[in-house]
C-alpha cells in the first residue's frame, strides 16, 4: 500500500507540473517533495487509525469518510510544512493564498478518498480470494477418495452374505466417518477429540479390509480432547500412510498417529512401517499431494508458527510430524 | 474342467468373488488364491490357470502390471488365460478397456454383470486360445490410452545429486532411464546418476516424440536407438548409439519397433 501511495502522489506532481497555473507551479522537482510528504502523511493519518480500529476486518463505511476528511486536512497542512522545511521554502502553506490553498486542499481529499476506496477494494479481493482458498482446501481435505468408498462397499456386500454381525460394525464405522466428513467440510473448528474419533473409524474400516495386514494404534492423552484445531487436519496424513506406506506393502505393517504437548506447542506424529518415501514415489502416483494441502491449510490458518516435516524412519516406513501452537 | 485364479490383496473380497463364481459358474473351479501381484505371478506360471481375475491395485506388483509381465514371459504361440480385471474405481476410462477389447468386473460386483462375464468366458474358451502377441497388442492399446493425469510441466534438466554437489544434464544428453530398486538411474553417453523420481514421475514430463517407456522399468531416449533387432522367439532388444549394452523391450510396448 506504501508503494501505491508513492505512485499516487508521483502522478499527482506531474499532473501538477503539466496543468497547474505558473503562479504556484515550482517545476516537477519540487511538486514532487510537496506530493509525497501531503500525500504520504495523509497516507498514514489514515493507515494508522484504521489498523488500530479494524485490525481484522473491512472498516464500515462513515467513520473511514470522517477520518480521511481529518486526515486529508492535516495531512495537508502538516505535508505543505514538511515539504517547505525540506526544500528551504519558507511560509507554506499560507503564502500561496486563499484559493490555491483551497484547490490544493480539495486535490488532497480527492486523493484521500480515491486512494482509500481503490486500496480498499483491493484489500476486500485478497480477503475474499484467502476465504476461497480456504474453502477449497477444506473441501479438498473432505474429499472421499472413491477407491476408498468402492472397496470398502465390496467388502460390506462380502460381510452381509457371510459375517452380518462384522457388517453391521463395518457399517457403523462408515457411517460415522461420512458424516464427521462431511460435518468437517462446514465447520471451522474440530476438537482433538472428534479428529481422533473420525482416526479411529477410518482406520476400523481399513483394517477391516486389510484383514491381518494391518495393525494400529492411536494414543491421545485425555487432557488433549478437548483441544481445537481445524477439521480433518490429520486425517490425509493417516490416509497417505496408508495409500503409499501400508497397502502396497506386502506384509503390511502398523500405524501409529500420537499426540503429546511439548511446551506451547501440540505435537502429532504419525508413524509407519511402510514402504518409505522413497519406495512408496515409484508405487503410486500423487504421493506429497496429502503434504501439500496440509501445509496450505496451516500456513493459512496458523501462518509461520505451525510446521509439518516428513522424513524416512532409519528402520523403514515414514514419520510425519506436525506441530502446532496450543 | 476350466480352472481360474484370483488374485486379490483384500482377503473378504477375494472370498466373496470366489462365493460369487461358485453360484453363476459351478463348474468353474477357483484353484489358487494370490494376495498381491507377486504371487500372482508365480502362481499363473507354475499352475497355469484358464482364466484369471486380476485386482488392478494390488501390493508388489498391480494387476496391469502382472499381465504385462505375463504377456513377456511366455513364449511366443503359448496359449494365455482369458483375463479379467477387477476394480473398485479407475481413475483412467473404463471405455479404455473396452477399446482395447480386455473384460473388466467392478466392486462392489453386480450379479447381472458377472453372468454376463461368464457368458462371455465360456464362449471365449469355446474359440481357440488367444496368443500372446495378441494379448501383448491390447494391454500396449490400454496402456497407451491411459492419461498420466494432469499434463506435468515439461522437464529441459535433470538435477542429479553426485556427493554435496548437483550436477545438471539435459536432457538430450541422457541415453535411457533405468527404475532401480530405490531410484531412478539416469544413463547418459558417459555417466550413470541417480535421481529420486521414479519411472512413473518422470514419463509425463519428457516430451513423448523423444522419449518413449519401452519395459516395466525403462523409458529410452529415441534419438539413442540405432537398431531394433528381434530374436526367433519375438523379443526386440534396442542397440544404442553411444552405449555398449542393449536394452530388452517388452511385448507390451513393442508394438512401435515393427518395420514400416
Amino acid at each position: 500500500m506504501f508503494a501505491g501511495t508513492v505512485v499516487l502522489n508521483t502522478l499527482i506532481a506531474v499532473a501538477i507540473t503539466l496543468f497547474g497555473s505558473s503562479s504556484h507551479s515550482h517545476g516537477f522537482a519540487v511538486n514532487f517533495v510537496f506530493s509525497q510528504c501531503i500525500g504520504l502523511s495523509t497516507w498514514a493519518l489514515i493507515d494508522l487509525p484504521r489498523r488500530r480500529l479494524w485490525p481484522t476486518r473491512p472498516s464500515p463505511f462513515v467513520p473511514m469518510i470522517a477520518i480521511v476528511l481529518v486526515a486529508a486536512t492535516v495531512g495537508w497542512y502538516g505535508g505543505s510544512l514538511l515539504g517547505g522545511l525540506i526544500l528551504g521554502i519558507p511560509g507554506q502553506p499560507t503564502s500561496i493564498g486563499m484559493n490555491a490553498a483551497v484547490g490544493f486542499l480539495a486535490l488532497t481529499l480527492a486523493a484521500g478518498f480515491g486512494g482509500t476506496v481503490y486500496f480498499s477494494t483491493r484489500e476486500r479481493l485478497a480477503a475474499s480470494e484467502k476465504l476461497a482458498a480456504e474453502a477449497r482446501l477444506k473441501l479438498l481435505t473432505a474429499q472421499i477418495e472413491p477407491h476408498f468408498l468402492f472397496n470398502t462397499l465390496a467388502n460390506l456386500q462380502a460381510l452381509i452374505a457371510t459375517d452380518t454381525t462384522r457388517a453391521q460394525t463395518m457399517l457403523a464405522h462408515l457411517d460415522q466417518y461420512l458424516r464427521a466428513s462431511l460435518t468437517a467440510a462446514r465447520s471451522e473448528s474440530a476438537t482433538l477429540g472428534e479428529e481422533f474419533s473420525l482416526l479411529n473409524d477410518y482406520l476400523e474400516i481399513i483394517a477391516i479390509r486389510m484383514g491381518a495386514r494391518l495393525a494400529f494404534t492411536l494414543d491421545l492423552p485425555a487432557e488433549l480432547a478437548r483441544h481445537a484445531l481445524p477439521p480433518m487436519l490429520l486425517q490425509p496424513l493417516v490416509e497417505n500412510a496408508i495409500r503409499h506406506g501400508l497397502e502396497p506393502k506386502i506384509e503390511g505393517g502398523h500405524v501409529q498417529v500420537k499426540a503429546h504437548q511439548e511446551g506451547a506447542q501440540l505435537v502429532f506424529c504419525i508413524a509407519d512401517n511402510g514402504l518409505g518415501l522413497s519406495r512408496s514415489a515409484s508405487h503410486t502416483a500423487g504421493t506429497g499431494l496429502g503434504i501439500t494441502h496440509v501445509r496450505e491449510r496451516l500456513a493459512a490458518t496458523y501462518g509461520r508458527a505451525a510446521r509439518v516435516d516428513i522424513h524416512d524412519n532409519p528402520a523403514g516406513g515414514a514419520t510425519v510430524t506436525l506441530r502446532i501452537p496450543l | 474342467m476350466t480352472r481360474a485364479l484370483i488374485a486379490e490383496d483384500e482377503p473378504l473380497l477375494a472370498q466373496s468373488l470366489k462365493a460369487a463364481l461358485a453360484l453363476a459358474w459351478p463348474e468353474l473351479a477357483v484353484v489358487a488364491l494370490a494376495a498381491n501381484g507377486i504371487e500372482a505371478l508365480a502362481l499363473i506360471e507354475s499352475g497355469k490357470p484358464d482364466i484369471v481375475f486380476l485386482d488392478i491395485r494390488m501390493p508388489g506388483l498391480t494387476g496391469l502390471e502382472v499381465a504385462a509381465e505375463l504377456a513377456d514371459r511366455l513364449e511366443a504361440g503359448a496359449a494365455v488365460p482369458r483375463i479379467v480385471f477387477v476394480t473398485a474405481y479407475d481413475e483412467f476410462a473404463l471405455k479404455a478397456f473396452d477399446l482395447a477389447a480386455l473384460d473388466y468386473l467392478l466392486k462392489p460386483l453386480n450379479p447381472m454383470r458377472l453372468a454376463q462375464t461368464v457368458t462371455r468366458l465360456k464362449s471365449q474358451l469355446a474359440a481357440p486360445a488367444d496368443d500372446v502377441a495378441g494379448l501383448a497388442q491390447r494391454l500396449g492399446q490400454l496402456l497407451g490410452a491411459a492419461p498420466a493425469g494432469a499434463p506435468a510441466a515439461a522437464l529441459s534438466i535433470i538435477r542429479a545429486a553426485v556427493g554435496n554437489t548437483v550436477r545438471m544434464v539435459e536432457i538430450e544428453r541422457v541415453c535411457y532411464f533405468q527404475a532401480t530398486d530405490k531410484y531412478t538411474s539416469v544413463v547418459t553417453a558417459d555417466a550413470e546418476l541417480l535421481i529420486r523420481t521414479s519411472l512413473k514421475d518422470l514419463l509425463p514430463q519428457l516430451p513423448p516424440e523423444k522419449f518413449r517407456q519401452v519395459h516395466r522399468g525403462t523409458i529410452v531416449n529415441l534419438a539413442e536407438i540405432e537398431a531394433a533387432v528381434r530374436d526367433e522367439s519375438g523379443r526386440i532388444t534396442l542397440k544404442l548409439r553411444s552405449r555398449k549394452e542393449s536394452l530388452a523391450v517388452s511385448r507390451v510396448f513393442g508394438e512401435q519397433f515393427r518395420q514400416m
